[in-house]
């Protein structure tokens, strides 16, 4: 009986011992980057109004279609419908201030207007109506196009609204990023939740452009006494190396793998059609030659004279506006600022082997001074209106490509792309693509001797990245 | 019927919380004595518990009995996941409650029949995990309670001094509740915000399968004994979803948004949960007079467990849980020795396999293959009184659902992202205590 006790007490002893919860063992899985097809199988962009599809001063399903990005995940052979944008219907959302019109108002895209002989925007409708425009609000998910107009590269990490924007009131911020629905986080943290496999990214372009759009770039020395309104080269390249590392770093902690980027550098902005050099300006607006009328602007050394001028009748009205021409000075500081930029694009790509140019500027800079280079009105004047649509890759806004435009964007990447990585994706048709600056209102009425812009269309170009 | 089923409700639910501590969600603990030699009983069946284990061994007890049972289960599990990308595991234990599951048993024995009826748990399910809101399981569940209480009247018949047996009618009610959040991912952060704390909730109808069983004296020392519980479809027709807004205010309103147009914070639904049959095999040996082994073969027809579908009558909400259980045997042996004529000492060992394949091993139920000792000690007062006190413990093997570096997942989610999974990639594991005091009355 003691024996019994014995091995009963041992038992229990035995038991007590043996039968305490360990914790598991960590199981180690394996994270590997992704490989052939899957490399392709999440694509996001992000990026400013480029990436957005922006197109004739607004963001409207006709130029969101053909975005570069939506054309890059087409020759992907993404369905259609899966690679998700902000669509928003007709007349679309200008980043407009049109104000002036009355309160709460919005602008739609600018359209080609050939009764009245210019640009007007196709609509101005009441701010209330816009949510009923944003025909995806109800995409479950962060959008696959994160490209916000008007977003700076600080804007990429920081806004998180219209209010949190670097222009303080940047309504697509809240279109596009849809918090707090997402939880209040920006265009980068959406897009690491998206766990993109391969991306671009096209980022910089407003950090100059803003300025340069404003009349008065600065960056603190050409105009000493005013705000800078361009970004410093120093700290767009500390925010841009940031902001790589924040993508790459961000995506593998959350989701195991490192993503492909595709990222373009800056265009040459002076080059694009909403910049004319005085002889050209002066030829669209039908001013006298230098020698009758030395000067036409309150800046008496412009040598580049912006789009919106176009809504000033310079032969008989006052000097136009300093804010609607850049001196020389002013537009050195561009190029120059264009060039510190795009150095620090390159030596950021050199440094991360999962980063690859594409060189916009580059391939922009070969349309320089073509006829696709330029701007619908100037072309239409000696090629008439359907060559000059067929013909030019810029939308009226004279900053932003048209479809066809995007198109050659697209397969900019993609010719990257395929070289990189050794793919073979279609090239887009450009040919296919076609742009209608009348937005389906047509000609119908010769081309006046001096096409212009009306001043609501004017305000909306000036207040674009506002 | 409204009334036995309130009945069972308010006097049994409230004892019953369920905890899976055999394979599935089964809990084959009915009795102390049972408990205390492995479950291995079907060839013994010699107190009221045999109404679970083999009612056919009433027939070869004389007199009538009550015999109670409390078997309080104190289960824990301990999770760790796969290493995340960012370096970091996530780890999870469950809360420490004690489950108290019953055997109440009544028979009567008029000669060549003996009536019997018992209430018993032989499915429930408990697993509790702490910090809820942070869990990282917790879109899955981080609470789920499952109850199934089984009434069941037997009669045995005796067919003559070595054969008897039986035939009854299993009478079973299920509850279950399920709590899980529904998040919003915060983007570039590996802790999903909470926006929705949903609770899911039934109980099912009455449901009536047959039980029958079998007990042969072959010799004097050599019994065979067999069990059949049929398998059920638990039906469960008044379903409730109740979604609570818990997103932090900048989100409230959109959360609230959401649910409108979902419908409402309440929902009704349907939804049917499978039981699998229980057959025992079983053989026992009366080695000496004081001595006596027992060996079981249980078979369990968890096949019939392929789902847990939720239909709420909205794509948006309907839900199909997958489970593809296997069948699966358990072996099971006791053995039994009287120290002297007040006294017998207990022991058992049960291993048992899990029929739950790697791929539904979830934060819901983490089940794996065990092995369970248990002992026990039954003192008869006198001709009347038994006490018996069991201890069990239940030793579960560690299981991971990662094979090779990666989560082993069904078809249907191997296009997620691994941690975009509700069931996250890890290491699960667990452990149970068993006790049991049983009293026996026999007048």
């Amino acid at each position: 009986m003691r024996k019994f006790y014995m091995i009963l007490i041992a038992l229990v002893g035995l038991l007590a011992l043996g039968c305490s919860l360990d914790s598991p063992q960590v199981v180690e899985v394996e994270y590997h980057q992704p490989q052939g097809e899957e490399i392709f199988s999440n694509y996001v962009a992000i990026g400013n109004s480029l990436t957005a599809g922006f197109m004739d001063g607004g963001l409207v399903m006709a130029g969101q279609v053909n975005s570069f990005p939506q054309l890059i995940a087409t020759s992907f052979g993404y369905p259609a419908g899966s690679f998700y944008q902000p669509l928003i219907g007709s007349p679309g959302v200008g980043s407009s201030d049109v104000s002036h019109l009355g309160e709460d108002l919005v602008a739609g895209v600018l359209h080609f207007n050939a009764a009245a002989g210019r640009m007007v925007p196709l609509d101005v409708y009441s701010r209330d109506d816009v949510p009923g425009m944003l025909l995806a609000a109800a995409v479950p998910v962060p959008y696959s196009n994160l490209g916000v107009p008007g977003a700076t590269t600080l804007d990429i990490t920081n806004a998180l609204g219209a209010a949190t924007s670097q222009a303080g009131d940047n309504s697509f911020f809240d279109f596009i990023l849809r918090n707090p629905t997402f939880g209040n986080v920006s265009m980068l943290n959406q897009l690491i939740a998206r766990g993109p496999t391969i991306m671009t990214m096209w980022v910089g372009n407003n950090d100059i452009l803003g300025g340069s759009l404003d009349g008065q770039p600065n960056d603190g020395v050409v105009h000493a006494d005013q705000d800078v309104n361009i970004t410093p080269a120093a700290l767009f390249g500390q925010m841009y190396n940031t902001l790589l590392d924040g993508v790459l770093d961000g995506v593998e902690n959350r989701h195991g793998h490192r993503p492909l980027i595709f990222v373009g550098n800056i265009p040459s902005i002076t080059s694009i059609p909403h910049f004319m050099s005085t002889d050209l300006f002066r030829q669209v607006a039908g001013l006298p030659d230098e020698a009758t009328m030395p000067v036409f602007s309150v800046e008496a050394d412009a040598v580049l004279v912006l789009l919106p001028a176009l809504s000033y009748d310079g032969s008989s009205g006052p000097l136009i506006p300093a804010e609607y021409t850049l001196s020389q000075a002013e537009a050195d500081l561009v190029a120059a600022t264009v060039v510190a930029y795009n150095d620090i694009i390159s030596d950021a790509v050199a440094a991360r082997p999962e980063v690859f140019l594409y060189d916009a500027n580059a391939v922009m800079a070969g349309y320089a001074g073509t006829p696709q280079g330029m701007h619908f009105l100037v072309l239409a004047a000696s090629l008439g209106y359907e060559a000059a649509e067929a013909t030019t890759l810029f939308s009226l806004d004279g900053i932003h490509p048209n479809n066809k435009g995007y198109g050659v964007v697209a397969n900019g990447f993609l010719a990257v792309m395929n070289t990189e990585l050794g793919t073979d994706f279609p090239m887009v048709d450009t040919g296919a693509l076609t742009w209608d600056p009348t937005y389906g209102v047509g000609y119908g009425k010769a081309l006046p001797t001096r096409p212009s812009i009306s001043p609501e269309a004017a305000t909306a170009m000036r207040a674009l990245f506002r | 019927m409204i009334g036995t089923k309130r009945w069972i409700t308010t006097a049994t639910m409230l004892l019953v919380a369920g905890t899976a501590v055999a394979g599935g969600f089964n809990i084959y603990e009915a009795g102390a004595k049972a408990t205390a030699l492995g479950g291995a009983f079907t060839a013994t069946a010699d107190d009221g518990s045999a109404i679970f284990y083999n009612p056919a061994g009433l027939a070869f007890l004389e007199g009538s009995a009550v015999d109670l049972n409390l078997m309080p289960i104190v289960p824990s599990a301990e999770f760790t996941s796969a290493r995340m990308p960012d370096g970091t595991y996530a780890t999870g234990k469950t809360t420490e409650r004690t489950f108290p599951i019953p055997g109440a048993y009544y028979y009567k024995n008029t000669g060549e029949f003996t009536y019997g009826i018992g209430l018993y748990a032989p499915f429930g399910l408990g697993v509790q995990w702490q910090n809820p809101e942070t869990f990282i399981g917790r879109r899955l569940s981080y609470d789920v309670d499952l109850k199934t209480v089984y009434v069941t009247p037997a009669v045995a018949w005796k067919v003559n001094d070595n054969v008897a047996v039986s035939f009854g009618i299993d009478v079973a009610h299920t509850e279950i509740k399920l709590h899980r959040f529904n998040t919003q991912d915060f983007g570039g952060d590996m802790t999903p915000l909470n926006v929705i704390d949903a609770t899911i909730e039934g109980s099912s109808d009455l449901n009536f399968t047959p039980t029958a069983g079998l007990m042969i004296k072959a010799t004097d020392k050599l019994t065979f004994g067999a069990m059949y519980h049929h398998e059920k479809e638990m039906a469960i027709g008044n379903g409730k979803m109740t979604l609570v807004n818990v997103a932090p205010a900048a989100l409230a309103p959109t959360v609230d948004a959401t649910i409108a147009a979902l419908g409402g914070s309440e929902h009704s639904g349907t939804t049917a949960l499978n039981l699998p049959h229980m057959l025992s095999l079983g053989a026992a040996y009366q080695v000496t007079e004081a001595a006596r082994v027992e060996i079981n073969f249980v078979h369990f027809g968890w096949s019939t467990f392929k789902e847990l579908a939720l239909d709420f009558g909205n794509p948006m909400l309907d839900q199909t849980i997958e489970e593809e259980y296997e069948d699966v045997w358990q072996i099971r042996a006791g053995l039994s020795y009287a120290i002297n004529p007040e006294m017998t000492a207990l022991f058992g060992y049960v291993r048992d396999n899990s029929p739950q394949p790697v791929e539904s091993m979830s934060p819901l139920l983490p089940d794996s293959d065990r092995n369970d000792y248990s002992f026990g000690l039954a003192y008869a007062l006198n001709e009347k009184w038994t006490l018996t006190g069991t201890y069990m413990s239940v030793n579960f093997d560690e299981r991971t659902n990662v094979v090779d570096g990666e989560q082993i997942v069904f078809p249907s989610e191997a296009d997620e992202d691994m941690w975009d999974r509700t069931n996250p990639p890890g290491s699960y594991d667990s452990f149970a205590h068993i006790f049991g005091l049983g009293v026996g009355y026999r007048f």
